[in-house]
């Protein structure tokens, strides 16, 4: 590559990541259109019928904090997969995925799970990587024990029929750790995804 | 400055370690115990669903940390892949003070006797190093009789046919059946099966000081929050130390035992929890680091009179890796049995250990652990959706209606399954990691299959509704049951150590752990580490003794 290409590229890419959105208000990483998009997502995947879905669970808020934990250095495959859904569903229909009918997500969904989206917005598989590393942190973030964000109020749980976890004698070290977690946009700086 | 030198350096305060450690220092021996994971209390429990031993998705709660640990996995495509300690097929065990034991779910296995004679029961197999063990059950019994008494183990096995001679029974009653276990075992008897309670080691009533089990669903996998569970940790190692004859050191990896110029060990070097060389000198050391990490510390142990590492004079080091291949069914009963009650697995038979048709061995069957939620999830059967409405209500109707049946595989030890050092990849110390490559014996696939459909039988006469098996892949076997890696044997051409653990060609290192098992056996191996490192205890005690 030449030097000056080399150096358009860096401007560019330095240009591109200041002018991200910041994380939306109550969200560490995610824009507010990333959260839209990744909300209607993992709706499809566990969607709220008589009992709660991802969305009522609060598994992006559960997403959000493992991107500033846990995935912090792992993001790029979640940048990819959200940007790739809309894009996917731009060509489709020109609108943005949170905006489809749930119909047309689901269809979306299965093309990706069965790596047949679009190649231009995923190029290298059809969309089967970022479906399903989606699909395995919904699953956390819904059946999961709470203290990662997710499973809100126990919602999956009380579905199953299974017991919220008993208080014996240490909450107080439970709830010590989730309030220290549970302060949004509070930790040192910003971050974008 | 070199430590002042101890009687014995014990590296790994695993399921072995520390029964030798208590077993030297309560003798009067100086003991030096190293660990390279931390101490954990039972208030570590978490009950963190996503980050614990067995569920590992956000990380290992005990240990190694999950960066600076790496492994090198060659799958059977010959592809090579580095691995974190949390990822799938890094084989993990626990590295915390207690090892496994901290977090197991804590089954209790004596092997049977015909376990330690695979060889001449069944013949040899072909593409299998298959071989009777150098010690029969007899001479482990008494040291089984002591693990049960000393770490604390409950259960009923009164009504197993199929178990070696013992003299005296379990120290603690089961605990009280779940409804899964009322049901298994009414089936498996109209079968004319031989059901009883799993020997655990586990407190069913308060025993050695500590309470009995409170039942809850975070037990395999956990530190137990009432330190109900019978561990190292919470059992020989405190008599050890108590002696004030033993120190433990805790974030101390050992990386090298240096010999010399007889090829005799003088120690043990060490990076310790400040990230410093240190050498602690000693009369005699034991490598008790499990069967990935112990080959591993024995291949970096290279000098002029053990060029190839230590005691891999005739290549034997880090062969035959093995664990157990675990297949089963689950079964979809037609009425709830889910009753929120740990640990779970409570019933077993030893019907298809042994004297299966066409078959080298078998496998104990044992209902499953409890349940968490996030565990269910990948137990579907094969047309029920993976995510959307057909998930959901699969899960929400299915949940407390779950059972599965499955058991450890006995597996046919096969010789490039190893360990070796990668030539690339480095730990946080910059220390060569593991590279692990090798497969599964087909036969083994054969015998794991009949296990499955022997399963499905009993879920069949137990009322299920509906039925899915469970198969497994060709690929490396190892994992938490991990073992073979430095076989035991008369002979220094195709064995590591001695039927006393001691390695051939030195004559103060010792072997002790899963890595000296010829074979596996059908059961969880842990009361047999346990039972070896009391009988190698012995022996090195008597050894110190003759040469003061």
């Amino acid at each position: 590559m030449k030097r000056r290409n080399f150096l358009t590229i860096a401007a560019l890419t330095a240009a591109s990541s200041c002018s991200r959105t910041s994380p939306a208000p109550g969200l560490r990483v995610l824009s507010g259109k990333e959260a839209r998009t990744l909300e209607a997502w993992v709706e499809r995947l566990i969607p709220t019928d008589q009992d709660a879905g991802a969305r009522e669970a609060g598994v992006v808020h559960f997403i959000d904090r493992l991107l500033a934990g846990w995935l912090k250095r792992k993001r790029q495959p979640w940048k990819s997969a959200l940007e790739g859904i809309d894009r996917g569903a731009f060509l489709a229909y020109a609108k943005p995925f949170y905006e489809l009918e749930p119909k047309r997500q689901i269809a979306l969904l299965e093309q990706m799970e069965a790596g047949k989206a679009s190649r231009e917005a995923f190029p290298d598989d059809g969309g089967k990587a970022a479906f399903e590393l989606v699909l395995s942190y919904t699953m956390m973030g819904f059946y999961g024990n709470p203290r990662h964000g997710g499973n809100r109020d126990y919602v999956s749980w009380q579905m199953l029929g299974v017991p919220a976890v008993p208080v014996r004698g240490r909450r107080h070290r439970d709830e010590a750790a989730l309030v220290e977690n549970e302060k949004p946009n509070s930790s040192s700086g910003k971050e974008t995804l | 400055m070199s430590l002042s030198k101890v009687d014995a350096v014990i590296i790994g305060a695993g399921a072995a370690g520390p029964i030798v450690a208590k077993e030297l220092a309560v003798a009067g021996f100086t003991v030096v115990l190293l660990e390279r994971g931390k101490y954990y209390a039972p208030y570590d429990c978490l009950k963190d669903d996503l980050r614990n031993q067995r569920t590992s998705l956000l990380g290992n709660a005990f240990g190694p940390e999950d960066e600076g640990h790496p492994r090198v996995l060659v799958d059977l495509a010959g592809q090579a892949r580095v691995l974190q300690p949390y990822e799938g097929g890094y084989n993990n065990n626990a590295a915390c003070v207690g090892g496994g034991t901290l977090s197991y779910g804590a089954m209790a296995w004596r092997f049977h006797p015909l376990d330690f004679r695979m060889k001449s029961q069944y013949g040899a197999v072909a593409g299998s190093t298959l071989e009777d063990w150098p010690i029969r059950y007899d001479d482990l019994e008494p040291y089984y009789e002591k693990a049960e008494w000393e770490i604390g183990v409950s259960g009923d096995l009164s009504g197993n046919p199929f178990q070696g001679p013992r003299r005296k029974p379990l120290p603690m009653p089961p605990l009280p059946p779940t409804r899964e276990h009322l049901l298994l075992e009414k089936a498996a008897r109209a079968k004319g099966w031989h059901p009883f309670s799993i020997p655990m080691l586990r407190n069913s009533v308060p025993y050695n000081g500590r309470t009995a089990c409170m039942r809850c669903r975070w037990c395999v996998g956990f530190a137990c929050e009432l330190d109900a569970k019978c561990g190292t940790q919470n059992t020989v190692l405190p008599t050890a130390l108590a002696t004030g004859h033993c120190t433990l050191r805790t974030e101390c990896t050992a990386c090298e035992i240096p010999t010399d110029r007889k090829g005799n060990a003088t120690g043990v070097r060490y990076i310790d929890a400040a990230g410093k060389m240190q050498e602690q000198p000693a009369r005699v050391v034991v490598v008790s680091a499990a069967a990935v990490e112990s080959a591993r510390l024995l291949l970096l142990s290279r000098s002029a009179p053990h060029e190839k590492g230590l005691g891999n004079r005739y290549d034997w080091v880090g062969r035959n890796l093995q664990g157990h291949t675990y297949t089963g069914c689950l079964g979809l009963m037609a009425e709830e049995t889910y009753d929120d009650l740990g640990p779970g697995a409570s019933i077993a038979i030893c019907d298809f250990n042994h004297g299966n048709p066409g078959l080298t061995g078998g496998a104990m069957l044992a209902n499953e652990f409890i349940r968490l939620p996030i565990q269910a999830v990948g137990q579907r059967p094969a047309e029920i959706p993976r995510w959307g409405p057909g998930h959901k209500e699969f899960m929400r109707s299915a949940y407390r209606r779950l059972v599965a049946v499955q058991g450890p595989t006995q597996e046919m030890p096969v010789f490039d399954a190893r360990i070796q050092l990668d030539p690339e990849v480095k730990d946080r110390f910059g220390i060569p990691v593991a590279r692990m490559s090798g497969f599964r014996h087909a036969h083994t696939i054969e015998i794991s299959d009949a296990m499955s459909k022997r399963a499905e039988e009993w879920l069949l006469a137990a009322g299920a509704v509906k039925t899915w098996r469970r198969t497994s892949g060709r690929g490396l076997s190892g994992g938490q049951h991990q073992a073979g890696t430095c076989r035991m044997g008369p002979d220094p051409k195709t064995s590591v150590v001695d039927p006393n653990c001691r390695i051939h060609d030195c004559d103060n290192v010792y072997v002790v752990d899963g890595s000296v098992h010829v074979t596996n056996g059908g059961f969880n191996p842990v009361l047999t580490i346990m039972a070896l490192a009391y009988r190698a205890g012995e022996h090195i005690r008597t050894q110190l003794g003759r040469n003061i």
